[in-house]
């Protein structure tokens, strides 16, 4: 993606991206209120995103 | 003999004289008009009306001529009219249509002479009869006397002075104050002036930097040489769409014209991915009220040129345009060729200068022009407001463009006007440039790939397999190959894995442990993958030819949890590390594989031994005696972590889920159907997994080649005999190609751009190949394509896969336009090991499918063909920009490979070639006599090469042909070939390529070209070379002109050129075409050209009896 501002989006399976800011969210996504830089973005990603096993593969786990 | 006078010429005349004799048979500069008359015509009263208009109007008696090294006009005084006359309806045997055909044809002859601009007049009228009451002339004109206006003129003088002659009155018809001639006068004082100066200079600033090309997507690349083939295209935009566009104009003070303007701009801007986009347009050139009834040639064009930074609104783009009109139009004086010659951009015989798209909107309700099939430029837009609508006519180059890829563009033309009339604020990279149906067909229908897999992993789908054919082979190595297991049947491979998957659960590895396995390539491997997976686990390949750090790095970042390795290579891996299980058991010495025993006999005690691992069981003297139960494991779950090399950075792990290789797998099968296949890749490249579950996935035999293989062919051609499928890199598979049997039935091909050539050849060894795409982030492969002889393409998606073509703001792109490939559905990896800022930001949330879902982004550069299949173009970060123009080296490359002493090349872009970032091409160049086989021996990375920029002498390469012969003939091979700043500034000599352990080129390893001189001057060095710099030092008002120097590039111009052919004919007693001075634009060329124009026949038969002798 170009430079610009992004936003912070979450999927059902409790995996991140982001998506550009100022336009809406693609279908079964949600902005998880952080907004920002490209960088400052995946940053945050890097902070929240710990087990990047999808949702339904870690319940299934137990995990 | 008529008198005649002499006046100057017109700038446009100058620019229009200039083309036409650097093309003389090409008849580009015509003007082809067809007046259709009414009633019934009295050929000779209407032959004595034109007789009239020629009376009247100077141009129509004008021819073009040089004079003391000038061009003037020459207007004949009287001047006798000629008009061919044909009755088509003589012909009893032609019907309606037969005499619409035969009326084209006659139009099209007439349209397809060129004039020879030296004589008067240059014109010819040819008139025909095609039925009772339908007649039409044909009035086919040179640009240099005739303009848009003029055939208004014409036709309306032509009626008038035909009813006039049939009444016996005079005609009533404008006086005509002054002529032509009168104007080409006034416009050299007046533009003298200082009026020239003074609008020059804003053309200079308005033009900084312009595009060199507007880059519009282009079917074909761009020739070398131009032929100037072009035909029309014409389609009708709505009635409502016209009145619309006027309305939303006017209410921000601009016009309909910038308003179809700022969506043509918009579409182009598109459709090249650009913000800058140049567009020439025409002015009538008629201010002066006198000059208006004229006939003549007064257009100029201007460069209207307008950025659309910060992705405005449309509305904000139409205050653009209108901005840059109405600044261009208070400019408008400047003569077109004056203000190429005044920015000399850097001149390419293929390329039009300044603009290649043009735009007009015509003011009257229809176009006389018919094609005479020629363009002058990429693409001509002419807008004709009609009755009920806007009628829409393209003259395209064909060159360039297929007719369906310009309806394409007048398409989105349509689409984009319709959504700005609607919503004015749209911002332009929201505008569609799309139908609803062409959209559908790119996102949904070329997506519609749903197919059944099991939803099972893939280790229980080999375990099927075994209770199905127990007794098959499920592994086998090619006679003669000195391995200890030579073949497992499916039962025993099942036992074997199942057996070692409980001993790596003993030793500690759990569900989504990361398992490292570094093995030869024996089956042994295939036994150890099956054992990880059956634990719950993901195998890490380990090459153990990778550089120590690299090993290093992968197992820390990895934090696999064991290494399965064998004794040969354990001093490979690093010192400190995971426990290493020693797989060594399957030597017949150690006793029965493997039942508890592995890595016991170790003897150092060094390692490894499964005792070591912390939460492991106690190790062989608490021996399981029933075997426990293995986990359930489920398709999302991970089947293997590779690590790919980034262009920058540190190697990333790839996490992939049993799902997409499954997935991939169960299509393989259906496609192509089962077979034994070939092991030959290794497995640290993520495509080895299709080579080994394909067979195992369907109870057939694996063939394991062994390691050194690729380096003794002869293994292969043993193991490959027997296999139904082979899968190898286009690299392998251009070393291999001797040693494949022919008639295998199925060869893979891909992870790197298939060659034509080498598809060609690798056609003829198998009836079936395929090639096929796809990163490692969506599982081994994505696309597909069944290659055909002539056919290239990367193809279409597999099952349950979607594939979208998208710009930088990932809004999909039309077909044919280059974008982004995105990449979802079941080969999505689950994302990057241990980064998930990484991973989100390549994969991305997918606004065309399922909701939830994520595309990979691959960085690849593509573009859906006319035929619906996909084109694999280059990476994006590969891409360079050659002064402004973008440049694939792929290409450059692949027309390096058609040379026959080339036996392969490779073009990339480099920061340190000579004079900084520019291509350079690495050439395995074939001295002596072109001998197709290379042989692999000569294929590593270590093997010497030579490197030379063009100017270096022979550096000493172990070649019979000087190293510097070899590079002149790349160039000269290239030179008609390719455009100029397709021509690699470095050319490197190379016995063979270096390669990365999957296979495919290692781009990394390529060896710098060696530092050549800069670009200096030269000073002259022959006698001729010195009258020669003399006469352009001269000309161009220089006191030093070296013999590399170019003529445009040091001011230069068409008429200069003109000049220095005259005085290359006083010093040298030749005449060189104007098209070989254009071409030979140096010093040291041209006065090659004037040595070759001078031999006589008689010289060079000379020539050739001394080369006999």
């Amino acid at each position: 993606m170009q430079d610009g501002s992004y936003k912070v989006v979450v999927n059902h399976e409790e995996q991140y991206s982001i998506w550009f800011a100022d336009r809406p969210v693609p279908g079964g996504w949600r902005e998880t209120g952080f907004s920002g830089e490209k960088q400052q973005c995946l940053d945050h990603i890097d902070q929240v995103w710990t087990d990047m096993r999808p949702r339904s593969l870690r319940e299934a786990m137990g995990g | 003999m008529t008198r005649s006078y002499v006046f100057p010429a017109s700038f446009a005349q100058e620019r229009l004289w200039f083309l036409s004799r650097l093309e003389p048979d090409i008849p580009v500069q015509n003007l082809n008009v067809r007046i259709d008359l009414p009633g019934e015509i009295d050929p000779d009263r209407l032959r004595k009306a034109l007789a009239g208009v020629v009376e009247r109007h100077e141009a129509l008696r004008t021819a073009l001529v040089v004079e003391d090294g000038a061009l003037v006009q020459l207007v004949a005084v009287e001047l006798p009219v000629t008009m061919a006359v044909t009755d088509l309806t003589a012909d009893d045997g032609r019907d309606g249509p037969g005499r619409e055909k035969a009326f084209d044809e006659l139009a099209a002859r007439e349209a397809a002479r060129p004039f020879e601009l030296g004589a008067a007049p240059l014109w010819r009228a040819h008139l025909a009869r095609v039925a009772a009451e339908d007649w039409r002339l044909v009035f086919v004109v040179h640009h240099a006397v005739f303009d848009a206006r003029s055939g208004i003129n014409l036709s309306d003088e032509l009626t008038e002075h035909y009813e006039a002659l049939g009444q016996g009155r005079p005609p009533r018809l404008p006086e005509l104050p002054v002529q032509y001639a009168d104007y080409a006068v006034w416009q050299r004082e007046h533009l003298g002036g200082g009026v020239l100066d003074g609008q020059l200079g804003y053309w200079r600033e308005k033009l900084d930097g312009i595009p060199a090309d507007v880059e519009l997507p282009a079917d074909r690349p761009r020739p070398a040489r131009r032929t100037y083939a072009g035909a029309d295209y014409h389609a009708d935009l709505p009635a409502g769409l016209a009145a619309d566009l006027e309305a939303l104009a006017r209410g921000r003070g601009a016009t309909l014209f910038m308003a179809l303007l700022a969506g043509l701009k918009a579409v182009l801007a598109r459709f090249a991915g650009r913000d800058d986009v140049v567009v020439g347009s025409p002015v009538a050139g008629r201010d002066l009220p006198e000059v208006g009834p004229l006939i003549g040639m007064f257009v100029n064009t201007l460069v209207l040129r307008t950025r659309f930074d910060g992705d405005p609104s449309f509305a904000e783009a139409l205050e653009r345009v209108r901005t840059t009109v109405v600044d261009a139009l208070d400019h408008a004086e400047v003569p077109f060729d004056r203000l190429v010659e005044a920015l000399h951009p850097h001149r390419e015989a293929n390329r039009p200068p300044l603009y290649q798209v043009q735009f007009n909107l015509l003011p009257m309700g229809g176009r006389p022009l018919f094609s005479n099939g020629t363009a002058q430029l990429d693409l001509s837009m002419d807008v004709v407001r009609t009755g009920d609508g806007i009628g829409v006519w393209v003259e395209y180059s064909t060159e360039l463009f297929e007719e369906e890829t310009v309806a394409r563009l007048v398409t989105a033309y349509r689409v984009l006007l319709e959504a700005a009339v609607a919503d004015p604020e749209a911002r332009l990279s929201e505008l569609p440039v799309m139908t609803e149906g062409q959209r559908r067909r790119l996102l949904a229908e070329a997506n519609s790939t749903a197919a059944p897999y099991p939803e099972l992993p893939l280790h229980e789908l080999f375990a099927e397999q075994a209770r199905r054919v127990p007794g098959a082979t499920a592994v086998c190595t090619p006679e003669g190959a000195e391995l200890t297991y030579a073949e497992l049947t499916y039962a025993e491979l099942d036992e074997r894995s199942a057996a070692l998957a409980r001993e790596l659960r003993a030793c500690g590895v759990t569900d989504e442990s990361c398992v490292a396995v570094c093995l030869p390539r024996d089956p042994a491997l295939i036994v150890a993958l099956l054992a990880v997976l059956r634990a719950g686990a993901h195998y890490l390949p380990l090459d153990p030819a990778y550089p120590p750090e690299r090993l290093r790095y992968i197992l820390e970042d990895s934090g696999a949890r064991l290494v399965l390795t064998h004794p040969a290579l354990r001093d490979r891996l690093p010192a400190q590390g995971p426990p290493q299980l020693l797989l060594d058991g399957l030597a017949p010495t150690a006793g029965p594989f493997p039942d508890g025993h592995a890595g016991e006999t170790e003897p150092d005690g060094r390692a490894i031994a499964r005792e070591a691992l912390p939460d492991g069981p106690a190790g062989p003297q608490s021996p399981e005696p029933a075997p426990s139960p293995l986990p359930e494991v489920g398709p999302d779950r991970l089947a293997y972590l590779i690590y790919t090399s980034g262009s920058t950075g540190r190697p990333k792990g790839v996490e992939v889920p049993h799902r997409g290789v499954v997935n991939l797998v169960t299509d393989v099968l259906r496609e192509q159907g089962d077979g034994d296949v070939l092991l030959l890749t290794s497995l640290s490249f993520d495509i080895a997994a299709l080579e080994i579950f394909t067979p195992l996935l369907s109870g057939r035999t694996l063939i394991v080649a062994p390691d050194e293989a690729v380096k003794t062919p002869k293994e292969v051609r043993r193991a490959a005999e027997r296999a139904d499928l082979v899968q190898l890199t286009p690299s392998v598979a251009e070393m291999l190609l001797g040693e494949l049997p022919h008639g295998l039935p199925r060869i893979i091909v891909g992870g790197e751009a298939l060659p034509p050539d080498l598809a060609g050849r690798l056609l003829d060894v198998t009836p079936s190949l395929w090639n096929y795409y796809g990163p490692t982030e969506t599982t081994v492969w994505s696309t597909r394509h069944r290659v055909e002889p002539g056919s290239a393409g990367i193809g279409t998606p597999v099952a349950n896969t979607q594939v979208y073509v998208v710009d930088a703001a990932l809004r999909p792109v039309p077909a044919g336009v280059p974008g982004e490939l995105l990449i979802g559905g079941a080969g999505v990896a689950r994302g990057y090991h241990g980064r998930a800022g990484l991973t989100a930001e390549r994969f991305v949330p997918d606004p065309f499918g399922a909701p939830g879902g994520r595309l990979y982004r691959t960085g690849d550069l593509v573009r859906w063909s006319a035929a619906g299949v996909l084109e694999f173009l280059g990476r994006l970060d590969h891409q360079v920009k050659v002064r402004g123009v973008r440049i694939e080296p792929d290409e450059v490359a692949a027309v390096l490979a058609e040379h026959p002493r080339v036996r392969r090349a490779v073009v990339v872009v480099r920061d340190d070639a000579p004079g900084g970032r520019g291509l350079v091409a690495y050439v395995d160049w074939a001295s002596g006599e072109p001998t197709p086989d290379p042989g692999p021996a000569g294929h590593a990375a270590d093997t010497g090469h030579a490197a030379d920029t063009g100017h270096a002498a022979d550096t000493g390469h172990a070649a019979d042909t000087g190293h510097a012969e070899a590079v002149a003939r790349l160039r000269e091979h290239l030179r008609p070939r390719v455009t100029d700043a397709m021509i690699p500034v470095a050319f490197v000599l190379v016995d063979g390529f270096p390669m990365l352990p999957s296979g495919k080129l290692d781009r990394a390893a390529l060896p710098p070209p060696a530092a050549g001189p800069a670009p200096s001057f030269v000073p002259p060095r022959t006698p001729m070379e010195q009258t020669l710099a003399a006469v352009w030092g001269e000309l161009l008002g220089r006191e030093r002109v070296g013999v590399t120097d170019d003529f445009f590039a040091l001011g230069g111009h068409s008429l200069l050129v003109v000049r220095l052919i005259g005085r290359i004919a006083d010093e040298f007693g030749v005449e060189l075409s104007l098209r070989r001075c254009f071409d030979a634009s140096t010093v040291e060329e041209q006065a090659l050209a004037v040595l070759e124009a001078s031999l006589t026949d008689a010289d060079l038969l000379d020539l050739l009896a001394e080369e006999e002798r």
